[in-house]
């Protein structure tokens, strides 16, 4: 059976306790107002995105010239960085 | 200085990320702040978590980030990977001429694999063939082990503590 996606306006938060189970150890698991707080979660949440950050920070040359703060390789080798972003812009939008 | 002549709206780059399993919204949250110019699509199957990622996800967008609307997925539904879809159509129409077939820069799926019905797994890579774009990339985050051993403890907790679902059916 198809059915339709469901959004998330004006519903309270009700993790169902299989859902709960599914996700973590309930033990770890609080809840305040619609907030839902995993401590597993929590936990490696910095681990999971230190192994995105290669793939993310690709986001960050495109903005490179709007964001050059957020780039720190620019400060090892700016004139690098700036023909790359410079060409991978030209490309993104008119190759 | 190259932004005092160029027109920003014009040549701001457009980053879509689609999440598989957003859970409670605190990886989403995560990702956003250390990523402002990220949009992120943020989905789950568990529908009651929905207004938890939402919640999240207000936070930050006061301050200019960009987590969209979270949507239910159930990776075995294909009706539910075409709102995604479109959902992710919406923003790139907006900002980016890439070609029409996907429009997700990457689709992240993380501690989903090793925790779900083996059909999970096999929906969740079809149906990121659909909506990434050409090129994309599609990250699969789990307690997978290199050379016989996890890289975190984190990991290791996580896989001793999956065999605990090993009762849940997936419906």
């Amino acid at each position: 059976m198809i059915s339709t996606p469901e959004s998330a306006s004006s519903q309270t938060t009700e993790p169902s306790h299989q859902g709960i189970n599914f996700q973590q150890n309930m033990s770890e698991y609080i809840q305040v107002d619609r907030k839902v707080f995993f401590a597993a979660a929590d936990r490696n949440k910095g681990v999971i995105l230190d192994q995105m950050k290669p793939y993310l920070d690709q986001s960050r040359l495109g903005n490179y010239f709007f964001f050059p703060y957020c780039y720190p390789v620019h400060f090892s080798f700016p004139g690098i960085c700036f023909i790359v972003s410079y060409l991978w812009m030209i490309f993104k939008y008119f190759g | 200085m190259l932004h005092c002549f160029l027109p920003l709206d014009d040549f701001q780059i457009l980053w879509l990320v689609l999440e598989v399993g957003s859970g409670s919204g605190q990886h989403t949250q995560h990702f956003s702040s250390h990523y402002p110019n990220v949009v992120f699509q943020p989905t789950e199957y568990d529908v009651g978590l929905l207004p938890s990622i939402e919640a999240y996800s207000q936070d930050l967008n006061q301050h200019g980030h960009h987590i969209k609307r979270p949507l239910e997925l159930d990776a075995t539904n294909a009706a539910h990977w075409k709102a995604v879809l479109e959902s992710g159509l919406e923003e790139s129409a907006a900002g980016s001429t890439d070609g029409a077939a996907g429009c997700y820069d990457l689709v992240m799926t993380t501690n989903v694999f090793h925790i779900s019905p083996w059909v999970v797994g096999e929906s969740i890579v079809r149906g990121a063939g659909k909506v990434l774009s050409p090129g994309g990339h599609l990250i699969i985050y789990g307690p997978f082990k290199k050379n016989g051993q996890f890289n975190t403890e984190s990991n290791r907790e996580v896989s001793l503590s999956s065999f605990s679902f090993s009762s849940y059916s997936y419906s």
